[in-house]
């Protein structure tokens, strides 16, 4: 045997003298296995045959049996071509501006962004795995001093900060970040790390704006004004980084480069296996995955666990008989085909067994990269963590996305270059050799932080990993039952409202139509498009057709059978379903486990809030509705087809609600740019030029604010201005506002001097007691000093209060926030929507709805008396009964309360707004319980 | 026929579409016979520029290629307006108020209109139903298919040697009004993704403008999970990208503005030799047979060889190149089209005008206007401080009017016998006249627009430019009154008249 080796150890070394490094690697390989003495030796040999292979790319390549990636934690692109510099953006601060890069035209540059939900681990690790002798950090952002102050600890580097973009026009505003970051709670830091960045030099005072030079002089502080905007190449002679920093009283290690756990010395690669000699391939998915030491043994032999595990990932997606568990001869014999054990249990989600690895944590790095840190324990030999994900679209193949030695203890990070972000993964664990030891299945892996549908996992309380694991268990349980079932899944049909969409949003996006058709056997559908949109079908069809999508009849047939029986849902084009929604097994006579109208409501991008939204169905019939709106302004479940029944009670949410910033400046959105035509709501409004009498009751900050909110009215078109009151508080000059209203409404204004002790609420009570009842007539509430700048706001408020379900029609509130410098409006108060927080009672809390919910209509528990329009027989009933109230607040408020119960609803009109004069209103006064069924309920989740 | 190109500015001419559009067909146009010259409008300040046969407005959104087209019109040209950006079809989006008002009023005075798309065709269709109108494709660059085929074997056989993939992404990252470029090539992102780890890596090269390098755009490039570079885009850069490239990634998404665009991005990536992958909307389907549009449709013909675009296919690209961006074809159908329309054009007697500035105008539109003996005419809400014709202020009785003395001749004789004295702004002397003398109808506004905010404006715009007009037509009868309005803030209503053929 000795022989034998030895003379494998001289082939070897012949092999790699003539280049033929692929016989090389096995030949020291097999030496290695049986000759520890030369393990140093051996390891060395088989380490320079792997890296002349590698060299060698296109042999390489050729026997790539998937994807072969294990990129380096903090290197996304590093290794693919060598950068002249790199730019660092953070997301953290993502909306901190809109400044240009400074990008210079002449260097290629590479970027990377720290992402994650640590930060600042990440920031440590990215630091010291890019030595750099000079770092230039383009905006003077707390993040960006924190890496200043990584970047001089870790590799004495000589840091710079940007504060002025070479010609001075953006200094001010750069400037002021600077006086606001120092004006926080974090100047102490920002003082303290400034203090560690390189002395003022190469000042180039002729380029330094004047605000810049005013910076210098005023924060007296060594920051380095720069305008290279070029990033040196690395230093080489620099010092190597320290290895640990304390954190949190403790030590954690920099990063696996900086800190590397001890690995093993040896492993073979996937691709290596097929060198080896007298092993049997272990082959699934139509590839090697393992090898198994003697030839004459079956895959069946191997632990039940196992089989378990790589039968409910092949059952998940919907592998072909043909790649199912096999073994191969090395020598070339035929494929013995091994049957998996139906009986076996099912996998156990996101959990290693008796390995004892852990997955501590995993998070989406970007749209495809999932980052991993792996609890290793008390591994103390050789380990190889492989990952796997099945490309249906490939004529089906499993393909290797990861592939990494373990350290030796502690924990190993591990980079996921995943097919398709939302296919299930599939983690093996083998010895150095290849011999399969364990197993770990993630079967819906955009549960996991940064995902898709982490969302989901935020609607549970704890750890977001946890969370994704209880969810992810509960979702394959329910999935396997359903699956067991032939395909019985509550979920029908998943239709698509394209009203508005522009092909971008992810619900087209193949990555989702594959993993839907894959896994769940769903595929989506285009519900009925506009009349002047048909022309546009056949793109639309195209665009929610899964390209590659493949399977056999039987998953056809399920899929026929189950649109015919399942339930209908119908959403907008910027959702994706829940997982929830997708794996619900249907069970005749249980409750689905989602209903209409509820939702998850994700805003901007990470870090940005998060809701769970219940709408109440307010309108009579729905479907209807639909069909006369023609537009999807919430998610909605249509009745079962086959038995015609309705919905039944149950609570959940059906899809993610993805609302996109940035496509427009906020204050673009809100004002002016109000609809030139219609807004759109399912009920026609039968009263043409409706009838206002409207009552004004705000403290008028001045006779020109009155002025210009009379002329505003006055310019309103649709609408039949009956009266104009004002009511003017004790006080007030009443001889001015008199005069004022008389100018502008010379014949329908009057004023209304309040008596002694008479609340608003009672002033308006006698004024309306002077003129007739007026059936269908509207009122219109201006307890706040208000301007109208649209003409069509009045005419749009009485067609929306025509709903049957409607009592009181509102919209938002914007003011001028002044003197922010980007934002000359924002949006100060849009209703009262029910809004809870982890799990306290339901209040009534100020939303800004618009930012929510752009141009739709969204019922709210009650709107404030700022600005609304009522139906004129309810103010009169409605205040007869309060006229005791102090103020119209109050009374709205109140009547909100009465209106709830008989399940009557305020509706705001997000795609209109009206202007605050003077003072803005401010919250409203404590928490004030609502039912929380009704109006809109917002339950804000956990970042 | 002598064809003049007007172009906002001298700076356009070294604009890619300009280059595209009409350089290379310069040549081409003249081995007809014919010429054309790019002639930036502000040259209109100091020459009549009456040689020519043909105007052809191009990219001048704002009134002075209104008021010259209206003048030029009349001289008996021939005028037309060359639509290559939709911003005219979003009826219901306020920022392009301005843009829409724009074309409405310059077709007016339009002969034709020359579209570079079908789609174009379509949305300038919608407003002027009657006009003749001409498809002009967007030329090729090229036509040495010899050394496309050559160029093709090369690439094939750089990726056998290095089993990497270049891939490029190429022109504006941003639009200001739409989510386009970087945001496409974010959102499709995954299929040029899902190219690696079948045997090759991938490579993506970002080539755009830098303005388009904001954080934000950054951040989701950051999203696209696979290697890439990005540089500033420049004709020299773009060339030696697309030289090096194998596969060209043009995603396009189905907003209405994107739907309309030329097919110049694939016919300019084809014609370097590069394979073109193409996501989202289908714009470039007339390109079907040379443009891939899934990942693993290239994936399994790079494993063939088999690609698309090779050696034995670019005779038939040749041939689609005819059909659809043919440099002597476009030059031929523009020179015939013109030639069809010549004499159409008659001359009128001259006409005066008024340009009205409201909140966003600019000083080269007011120098512009008197330059071309137009009257200078300044809204309430105009907040330039320059010698105006005409200024109309907001006082308690309604509309005050200042006329210029030099201008007083100008005025109706009935309107002139109401001139009060009046007083010195700036150089100019002016006389007084309260609007309210001339039976124009005026809204209450003085107090919204004492408020001096946005909002009020807004409310009182309609208002005031209706009763503007009102004024200015019975204080210079027969005045043809154009807005030069730039604001994308302010939702503002002014009257077009309208003429016959004109959609309103």
């Amino acid at each position: 045997v000795l022989i034998e080796n030895k003379s494998a150890l001289a082939s070897g070394n012949r092999a790699l003298r003539d280049g033929r490094y692929a016989e090389a690697i096995p030949l020291y390989a097999s030496a290695l296995l049986d000759m520890p003495e030369l393990g140093k030796t051996l390891a060395f040999n088989l380490q320079w045959a792997h890296q002349r292979m590698a060299a060698m790319t296109a042999q390489a390549n050729a026997r790539c049996l998937g994807r072969i990636t294990q990129q380096e934690l903090t290197g996304l692109a590093a290794g693919s071509r060598p950068a002249d510099g790199e730019l660092i953006s953070s997301i953290l601060f993502p909306r901190a501006g809109h400044a240009e890069s400074t990008l210079a035209s002449d260097h290629v540059r590479v970027l990377q962004v720290i992402d994650g939900p640590d930060w600042l681990m990440q920031a440590i690790t990215f630091v010291a795995g890019k030595q750099y002798a000079q770092v230039e950090l383009a905006r003077p952002t707390l993040m960006n001093f924190v890496f200043g102050v990584l970047y001089k600890q870790i590799w004495n580097a000589r840091v710079v900060v940007c504060a002025d973009d070479g010609n001075g026009a953006n200094a001010g505003a750069r400037l002021a970040s600077i006086e606001k970051l120092r004006g926080t709670a974090w100047d102490q830091h920002v003082d303290g790390m400034a203090a560690m960045f390189d002395p003022v030099g190469e000042p180039r005072p002729a380029r330094l704006g004047k605000a810049a030079r005013q910076l210098v002089a005023r924060l007296n502080s060594p920051l380095l004004m720069a305008f290279l905007h070029e990033v040196k190449r690395p230093r080489r002679d620099a010092p190597a980084p320290a290895r640990e920093v304390a954190c949190g009283g403790g030590w954690m290690p920099f990063s696996m480069r900086s800190a590397p756990a001890p690995r093993p010395s040896v492993f073979l690669a996937a691709h290596e296996w097929q060198y080896l000699p007298a092993v049997s391939l272990i082959e699934f998915g139509g590839i090697p995955v393992g090898v198994e030491a003697a030839i004459d043994g079956a895959p069946s032999a191997l632990p039940v666990r196992l089989l378990a595990g790589l039968r409910q990932f092949s059952a998940l997606n919907g592998m072909s008989a043909a790649h199912g568990l096999s073994l191969r001869d090395t020598t070339g014999a035929q494929p013995i085909a091994a049957d998996m054990p139906p009986d076996a249990a099912t996998g156990e989600a996101h959990c290693f067994g008796p390995s004892g690895l852990r997955l501590r944590r995993a998070w989406y790095a970007s749209a495809r990269l999932l980052r991993m840190h792996v609890d290793t324990g008390a591994v103390s030999e050789a380990r190889v963590l492989r990952a796997y994900q099945y490309d249906a679209g490939m004529d089906g193949q499993l393909a290797m996305v990861a592939e990494a030695p373990l350290g030796l203890g502690g924990d190993t990070a591990l980079d996921l270059a995943l097919l398709n972000p939302y296919l299930p993964v599939l983690l093996l664990l083998s010895d150095g050799r290849g011999q399969l030891l364990d197993l770990a299945l993630l079967p819906f892996p955009s549960l996991l932080p940064h995902g898709l549908h982490a969302v989901e996992a935020a609607t549970l309380d704890g750890d977001a990993m946890a969370a994704a694991a209880v969810l992810a268990q509960r979702y394959l349980d329910e999935w396997q039952q359903a699956h067991s079932a032939g395909g019985a899944f509550a979920l029908g049909e998943y239709l698509v409202d394209v009203h508005g969409a522009i092909g971008t949003e992810r619900i087209f996006s193949t990555d989702l139509k594959e993993w839907l058709w894959t896994v769940f056997g769903t595929r989506v559908k285009l519900w009925r498009l506009a009349e002047k949109d048909e022309g546009d079908r056949n793109f639309w069809e195209q665009a929610c057709r899964a390209s590659h999508a493949t399977g056999d009849a039987k998953r056809y047939a399920e899929q026929a059978a189950r649109e015919r029986a399942g339930l209908r849902l119908l959403a907008p084009a910027t959702a994706i379903p829940t997982l929830r929604a997708l794996s619900a097994c249907r069970v005749d006579g249980r409750n689905v486990p989602f209903r209409r109208g509820e939702y998850l409501l994700v805003t901007g991008g990470q870090g940005a809030p998060r809701y769970h939204v219940r709408v109440p169905d307010f309108t009579l019939a729905p479907e209807r509705a639909l069909q006369t709106e023609g537009v999807v302004r919430h998610p909605t479940i249509l009745v079962e087809k086959k038995s015609g029944a309705g919905l039944q009670e149950g609570a959940g949410a059906a899809v993610i609600v993805f609302v996109e910033a940035g496509t427009a400046q906020q204050p673009e959105l809100i004002y002016p740019f109000a609809l030139d035509g219609p807004m759109p709501f399912g009920y026609q409004a039968p009263v043409q030029f409706p009838s206002v009498v409207v009552f004004m009751s705000a403290d008028w900050p001045s006779e020109a604010a009155l002025t210009a909110s009379l002329e505003s009215l006055r310019s309103q078109s649709g609408v039949t201005l009956a009266s104009v009151n004002l009511l003017p508080a004790g006080g007030a000059d009443t001889h001015g506002l008199q005069r004022v209203l008389a100018a502008v409404f010379p014949d329908i204004g009057t004023l209304w001097e309040r008596t002694p002790g008479e609340t608003e609420s009672a002033a308006v009570i006698r004024a309306l007691g002077q003129r007739p009842e007026q059936a269908g007539g509207h009122v219109v509430m201006m307890g706040q000093a208000t301007l109208l700048h649209d003409s069509r706001t009045l005419a749009v408020f009485a067609h929306l209060l025509a709903h049957p379900k409607v009592a009181s029609v509102g919209c938002p509130l914007i003011g001028r926030a002044e003197p922010k410098p980007n934002a000359a409006y924002s949006v100060q108060f849009s209703g009262l929507a029910g809004q809870s927080q982890a799990d306290s009672e339901p209040v009534l809390a100020p939303v800004n709805l618009h930012a929510l919910f752009p141009r739709a209509l969204v019922p709210v528990a009650c709107n404030g008396s700022a600005f609304v329009m009522m139906l004129e027989t309810q103010v009169r009933r409605c205040l007869k009964q309060r006229t005791a109230a102090a103020s119209l607040e109050e009374v709205v408020r109140g009547w909100s309360a009465n209106l709830s119960e008989r399940q009557m609803l305020h509706l705001q009109a997000t795609g209109l707004t009206v202007e605050a004069l003077g003072t803005l209103p401010g919250h409203v006064p404590g928490p004030v319980a609502c039912p929380a069924n009704f109006g809109l309920h917002l339950h804000l989740l956990p970042a | 026929m002598r064809i003049c190109v007007v172009l906002p500015s001298e700076q356009q001419k070294a604009q890619a579409g300009v280059r595209i559009r009409y350089e290379r067909i310069t040549a081409q146009l003249q081995a007809g016979g014919h010429t054309l010259e790019l002639v930036p409008i502000t040259d209109f300040l100091v020459n009549i520029h009456l040689a020519y046969d043909c105007y052809l407005i191009s990219k001048c959104y704002d009134a002075r290629a209104l008021l010259l087209a209206a003048q030029l019109r009349r001289a008996g040209k021939l005028v037309g307006v060359d639509l290559f950006d939709d911003y005219f079809s979003q009826a219901d989006d306020s920022r392009f108020t301005r843009l829409r008002y724009w074309l409405r009023a310059l077709l007016r005075n339009c002969s034709f209109v020359l579209c570079s798309t079908e789609g174009m065709r379509s949305v300038a269709l919608q407003y002027a139903p009657d006009l003749p109108m001409h498809l002009m494709n967007d030329p090729s660059p090229g036509d040495d298919f010899a050394a496309m085929a050559r160029a093709l074997d090369q690439k094939l056989a750089a990726v056998r040697a290095t089993r990497c993939i270049e891939v490029a992404w190429f022109g504006m990252g941003d639009n200001p009004n739409f989510p386009v470029g970087l945001a496409d090539l974010s959102a499709f992102g995954a299929e040029v993704a899902r190219l690696a780890g079948f045997g090759v890596a991938v490579h993506l090269t970002v080539l755009t403008n830098r303005r388009a390098l904001t954080a934000d755009r950054l951040e989701q490039l950051r999203g696209l999970g696979l290697p890439y570079t990005v540089q500033e885009w420049s004709e020299e850069a773009e060339q030696q990208l697309l030289a090096r490239s194998l596969l060209a990634f043009l995603p396009v998404n189905a907003q209405q503005f994107s739907r309309v665009k030329s097919l110049n991005r694939a016919v300019t990536a084809l014609s370097a030799g590069a394979q073109v992958l193409s996501a989202g909307y289908p714009l470039y389907a007339p390109l079907d047979a040379f443009v891939y549009r899934d990942a693993r449709t290239f994936l399994a013909d790079l494993a063939r060889e088999r690609l698309l675009l090779r050696a034995e296919t670019v005779a038939q690209l040749q041939q689609h190149m005819q059909q659809l961006a043919s440099v002597v074809n476009e030059a031929a159908g523009l020179a015939q089209f013109l030639a069809q329309l010549q004499g159409r054009a008659q001359g009128e007697d001259d006409s005066a005008y008024a340009v009205i500035h409201g909140r966003e105008t600019t000083g080269d539109i007011h120098k512009f206007a008197q330059k071309r003996a137009a009257l200078s005419v300044a809204t309430p809400f105009c907040t330039l401080e320059l010698n105006f014709d005409v200024r109309f202020a907001m006082s308690e009785a309604g509309l005050e009017a200042m006329v210029s003395t030099k201008k007083v001749a100008l005025l109706a004789p009935a309107v002139a016998a109401l001139l009060q004295p009046g007083k010195n702004l700036l150089t100019t002397e002016y006389k007084m006249l309260s609007v309210s003398r001339l039976k124009v109808q005026q809204a209450p506004v003085s107090g919204l627009l004492a408020l001096n905010c946005p909002a009020a404006d807004a409310a009182a715009y309609p208002a005031i430019s209706t009763a503007i007009v009102d004024a200015m037509t019975a204080m210079f009868p027969g005045v043809e009154c154009i807005f030069s309005e730039q604001s994308k803030r302010t939702p503002w209503h002014v009257p077009v008249p309208r003429v016959s053929g004109v959609a309103a």
